[in-house]
């Protein structure tokens, strides 16, 4: 009896499934973190996105027709991304814009891969995600490996460091991260005197800092969120440690500075380029903050850029069959507010454009040594 | 007057919600980022836009409570219990229903859409879990608290062979997973049992964390770190006879569960499942009538574990991706929950809990679109109904602990909690 | 050389004490109520983390009404905190524990889980989805001032978070030995029947259990959050877990093994790091656990729960 009354439950859904697609309009997936920790900078880049699509539409859409958003939740969940992956591809997708973590986007990008449907990242930054050889997966965001050489050359080359210690927060996003710096470092013929994971929720690093106070490193690297870079590094001047703290693109956040405080010294983070001050994404930074009342996110730009270059794709293709639209993707560059990008065959930007940030007046800005 | 010194405890413990939730719905904290200090601001909008979201569950448990009230004053669920026909009717269902539920169940694909059918599917997965954990916690009366962990131990079990070994399909894993699975909760319960119930618990939640947290810290290249493991299309279930994919993953996972009910049922009523009883009733009461203690609850225990590693092959045979976040506390609190809230020591019950707590949630969170999708629904319903609905999402974590709190309130033997379990709940 | 890392032990040892001593403070909750209801009180994670975030507010508002005066702040703060604590596990224990008292173990237990779930996602979301920070300039002065061990430095906040943790374990021991408040928890602990029979306020006796271990676990909240500079919804949670593998491993409802059970995990911790990582936390603290559990059953200092049969 409660199978039957289960059977009627997704019965009931398939009627409405039925009643779903209309021959008019083409729908693409915004798939990312909306609830949980990393909700408000997932939902934030999903925001940026449907501002591109909005103005695609006010413009008369792409092909001819309307474009509708299916807006899914993976919770930043992998396994959840794997259920999302599939109700997106039953919707009748033609493309997708997510996930924004590293895990869900390589966990779900085998489904969409399965069923041809084109999967643009704006925020997951592993280098597997493209590196499985799918030629449906792309992002317009930089790879780990890009970021964790430009971090490791800024330590060595800049600041002239020789031995470094290095934390991440286990996760495939902060440990993919840590590994590549810890490779670049090395092959640029520095040593790593420490390096260690800590688990996710875990706030209390006196003992890896005692660790680190002990080995004589000259500089820290972070590789993790700002719910736990901020603490670390608040702790680690508490032991009275001054040495540099480097962190990445996940503790590009205000909230990073108001943990760490707005004059902190020798805090740097590796980012991609400063789009706030670039003229070209005045406009969109401005309806942004007139559409949600809120100021942009840090991948707000990243998730206007995917739905602008995949749009467009589709339009110059004339079709969204997958392997056009890919077709399309990796033949030409494309103009977006954070300049010229061009793809590669795996579906990368060639030119990451990584960049150190620090943090100056109550603000990250670029670093204006950064070469 | 007398309704009001009737209601008057509750009053008094509304006034003393009211008090100590104060700050937390009223207030809003304004941190001075310059000084490092804070400061609190008087934000009511931020309180009422808590009930206002809430507003959907107010009405929805109001129309509950008013039924109860009805059903308490003119009786229908006596009226049906005396009616002569219905009753007939309920015992000829009682003997033939496997056999029309099971075709129907089966026929699934052709009749459900592929979101439904994958929905469907995961929640067998659960099903089965909570089916042997309901071995365990409702049969045997142990507390398990890490019962997540088999399922990933099963999951990995599957992904680490498939990747070593070449070829390795589902069909080879699973009826492997079954004995390691029992093999592992026999380790684990061989310390502990000997013990009062209560050290099951922390040790099985330890295993869980510690299970979870060496994956991750093993080298990528031995089990896939934290991003987990993605199987080879070989080792997954296969497209056969017409039907795809998504539909053999329903069919196999329907008839795993069949296989499972009948077993856990044949048990159930044999003499081992008379022991987990007399067990779960009074242990000392049961040792004294020589009844094996020690020997039925290992045996409960691994056997419940070995359930949830088949479940764990069959969710990565499905998925084709296994994480550590598999074993998340989460997840087996969410198994538990499943079979307390459906009935504890009831078989049915137990799919009963994970079909409710799993798809609810899950419909809850397609409804917005599929109001928003279909013409009739968004001209019926009002769109300060489907923006509650669309923030509904955020709260179920928080509805889900409201309803475990009620359930043990006002039904603890679940809500198919078998005959004998109700006395229990009653008497002890 | 050597003398470095003579210093790196001490500071790693005395990291670890420190943790251990907040471990500890909210083992003692859930000992004191295992002790006497024989039931484990899965929400006082959750009125851990309550505890925290009432703090805070506390000092906001105090802030707010006469200014940022450190001292009389923090010293209001933690008692508001105490007592917001209180008040919570007070409702936890009316709401989820009072009236399945007599009900199977499980009963209690699964409500005390939906109590710890839904408090802790109201925190999530009515205060904040995202850690919110330690006002820094209340605690800046016992973060910032050291005195020297040797070579290593010990924090005031350490010695503060030590120092509570000895004088609440010593008045609690007192208190449950020697005094007849005492003994009427140790007789409710045998016998709830008999000790109501005898005249003892059964329901209030556990009812102040329950108020004690919580402002206690408030106090261990604000330490906690000092401490680590950061408050989030979902501390209690690993924390609370960890206070009750603390509580097992010292010998259930024994109040000194509780504080002996914490610092061993917390050295655990703190050594753990040292030679393998903190990656590894966690399974050795499930190794030693298990270890215990193996060569000791009934924990390190013995149990102290009346057989109920």
């Amino acid at each position: 009896m409660i199978l039957t009354g289960v059977a009627l439950v997704g019965c009931q859904k398939a009627s409405d499934q039925a009643a779903a697609p209309a021959p008019t309009t083409i729908k693409i997936g915004l798939a990312g973190a909306q609830t949980g920790s990393d909700g408000q900078i997932g939902l934030s880049m999903l925001n940026g996105s449907q501002i591109a699509i909005d103005e695609w539409n006010a413009k008369g859409g792409v092909l001819g027709k309307k474009i509708e958003t299916v807006v899914l939740d993976d919770e930043a969940s992998a396994q959840k991304a794997v259920t999302v992956a599939q109700s997106l591809i039953d919707s009748g997708v033609v493309a997708v814009i997510g996930h924004f973590n590293s895990s869900c986007s390589i966990a779900a990008s085998q489904h969409y891969n399965d069923a041809k449907i084109i999967e643009i990242s704006p925020g997951s930054t592993n280098p597997t995600y493209t590196d499985q050889g799918f030629p449906y997966t792309f992002r317009v965001c930089g790879r780990d490996d890009q970021q964790g050489a430009t971090i490791a050359t800024f330590l060595h080359d800049q600041l002239k460091l020789n031995k470094i210690a290095i934390l991440d927060d286990k996760t495939t996003y902060g440990e993919g991260l840590a590994n590549v710096v810890k490779k670049s470092f090395e092959e640029k013929g520095g040593t790593v005197v420490m390096f260690q994971g800590i688990g996710k929720d875990d706030r209390d690093f006196r003992a890896n800092i005692a660790v680190v106070k002990g080995s004589g490193a000259e500089a820290f690297v972070w590789g993790g969120m700002y719910g736990q870079g901020g603490p670390l590094c608040v702790q680690l001047r508490q032991a009275g440690l001054n040495i540099p703290f480097v962190s990445d693109d996940g503790c590009q956040d205000q909230a990073f500075i108001d943990t760490v405080g707005g004059n902190a010294e020798n805090v740097y983070v590796s980012f991609g380029k400063d789009f706030s001050t670039l003229p070209a994404a005045q406009p969109f930074i401005k309806k942004y903050k007139d559409t949600y009342q809120r100021d942009v996110g840090s991948y707000s730009a990243y998730g206007y850029d995917a739905a602008n270059v995949l749009l467009t794709a589709i339009d110059k293709a004339q079709s969204t069959d997958a392997d056009k639209v890919a077709a399309v993707l990796k033949s030409q560059p494309f103009d977006t507010i954070l300049g010229k990008i061009e793809f590669d065959s795996k579906g990368d930007l060639k030119e990451a454009g990584y960049v150190i940030w620090t943090v100056k007046d109550g603000k990250l800005q670029v670093l204006p040594s950064t070469p | 007057m007398r309704m009001i010194l009737r209601l008057r405890p509750y009053l008094l413990g509304l006034l003393g919600i009211a008090i100590i939730t104060f700050p937390f719905l009223w207030l809003q904290l304004d941190p001075d980022f310059d000084n490092n200090t804070i400061k609190v601001r008087w934000a009511p909008q931020h309180g009422l836009q808590f009930f206002d979201d809430l507003l959907p569950v107010f009405v929805v448990s109001l129309l509950i409570w008013l039924g109860i009230r009805a059903n308490r004053h003119w009786h229908w669920d006596q009226a049906a219990a005396r009616n002569q026909t219905w009753q007939k009717s309920v015992a000829v269902w009682d003997d033939y229903w496997a056999w029309v539920a099971m075709p129907l169940v089966l026929c699934g694909p052709f009749f459900l859409s592929a979101t439904g059918l994958g929905l469907l599917t995961n929640a067998g997965i659960y099903m089965l879990l909570a089916l042997g954990l309901n071995i365990t916690v409702g049969m045997t009366g142990l507390l398990v608290l890490g019962y997540a962990a088999f399922f990933a131990f099963g999951a990995y079990f599957f992904a680490l062979t498939q990747q070593h070994l070449g070829y390795f399909p589902w069909w080879m894993a699973a009826p492997l997973a079954f004995p390691l699975g029992g093999a592992i909760g026999y380790l684990l319960g061989l310390p502990c049992l000997r013990l009062r119930g209560d050290y099951l618990a922390i040790v099985t939640l330890g295993f869980a964390e510690a299970f979870r947290e060496i994956i991750r810290n093993l080298d990528i290249s031995v089990a896939g770190g934290d991003q987990g493991i993605i199987l080879k299309a070989s080792s997954k279930f296969q497209p056969l006879w017409g039907l795809n994919r998504g539909d053999m993953c329903y069919i196999i996972t329907a008839l795993a569960l069949f296989l499972a009910v009948f077993l856990v049922q044949r048990l159930y009523h044999s003499p081992v499942g008379r022991a987990w009883i007399a067990i779960r009733e009074n242990e000392i009461a049961a040792e004294a009538v020589g009844v094996p203690v020690v020997q039925m609850k290992l045996l409960a225990f691994s056997l419940s574990a070995a359930v949830a590693a088949v479940a764990g092959v069959l969710y990565g045979a499905k998925d084709g991706f296994v994480s550590p976040a598999l074993c998340e506390f989460n997840q087996s609190i969410m198994v538990l929950a499943m079979v307390i809230l459906g009935g504890l020591g009831n078989s049915y019950g137990a799919l009963l809990g994970a079909a409710l707590l799993y798809l609810v949630p899950e419909y809850l969170k397609l409804l917005p679109s599929a109001i928003h999708d279909s013409p009739t629904l968004s001209a019926i319903v009002p769109t300060f109904v489907s923006n509650s609905l669309q923030n509904l999402s955020d709260y179920r974590l928080l509805l889900f602990g409201a309803v475990m709190v009620i359930m043990m309130l006002y039904r603890p033997q679940g809500l198919l909690g078998s005959a004998r379990r109700k006395t229990e709940m009653r008497n002890a | 050389m050597t003398a470095d890392s003579t210093s790196t032990l001490t500071e790693i040892l005395v990291g670890g004490i420190s943790r251990g001593a907040m471990y500890a403070l909210v083992a003692l909750g859930y000992t004191m109520v295992y002790g006497v209801l024989g039931m484990i009180n899965f929400a006082h994670g959750e009125i851990f983390m309550i505890g925290m975030f009432a703090c805070v507010y506390a000092i906001g508002a105090f802030s707010v009404a006469w200014g940022d005066h450190i001292m009389l702040n923090l010293t209001l703060g933690i008692m508001v905190a105490m007592i917001f604590s209180a008040a919570y596990g007070y409702a936890n224990e009316r709401i989820a524990y009072r009236r399945l008292r007599k009900a199977h173990v499980l009963a209690p237990l699964t409500s005390a889980i939906g109590i710890s779930t839904f408090l802790q996602y109201f925190i999530f979301l009515t205060v904040s989805k995202d850690t919110v920070n330690f006002p820094r300039y209340y605690s800046d002065y016992l973060t910032n001032h050291h005195i020297n061990l040797g070579s290593a430095e010990v924090t005031y906040l350490q010695l503060t978070i030590l120092g509570l943790t000895l004088v609440i374990m010593t008045g609690l021991f007192y208190l449950i030995n020697f005094t007849r408040l005492g003994i009427a928890l140790r007789a409710t602990a045998q016998d709830q029947l008999m000790a109501s029979l005898v005249g003892i306020p059964v329901n209030r006796i556990i009812a102040f259990t329950f108020i004690l271990g919580s402002a206690l676990a408030a106090i261990a909240g604000v330490m906690f959050s000092m401490y680590n500079n950061v408050l989030v919804f979902d501390a209690g949670y690993r924390v609370g877990l960890k206070a009750f593998t603390a509580a097992i491993l010292g010998g259930i409802g024994n109040i000194p093994g509780a504080v002996l059970g914490a610092m061993i995990l917390g050295l655990t911790e703190a050594l753990t790091t040292l030679n393998f990582g903190s990656q590894w936390d966690d399974p050795a603290t499930f190794a030693v656990l298990m270890l215990v559990l193996m060569l000791r059953p009934r924990g390190l200092l013995g149990e102290r729960v009346a057989d109920k049969v």
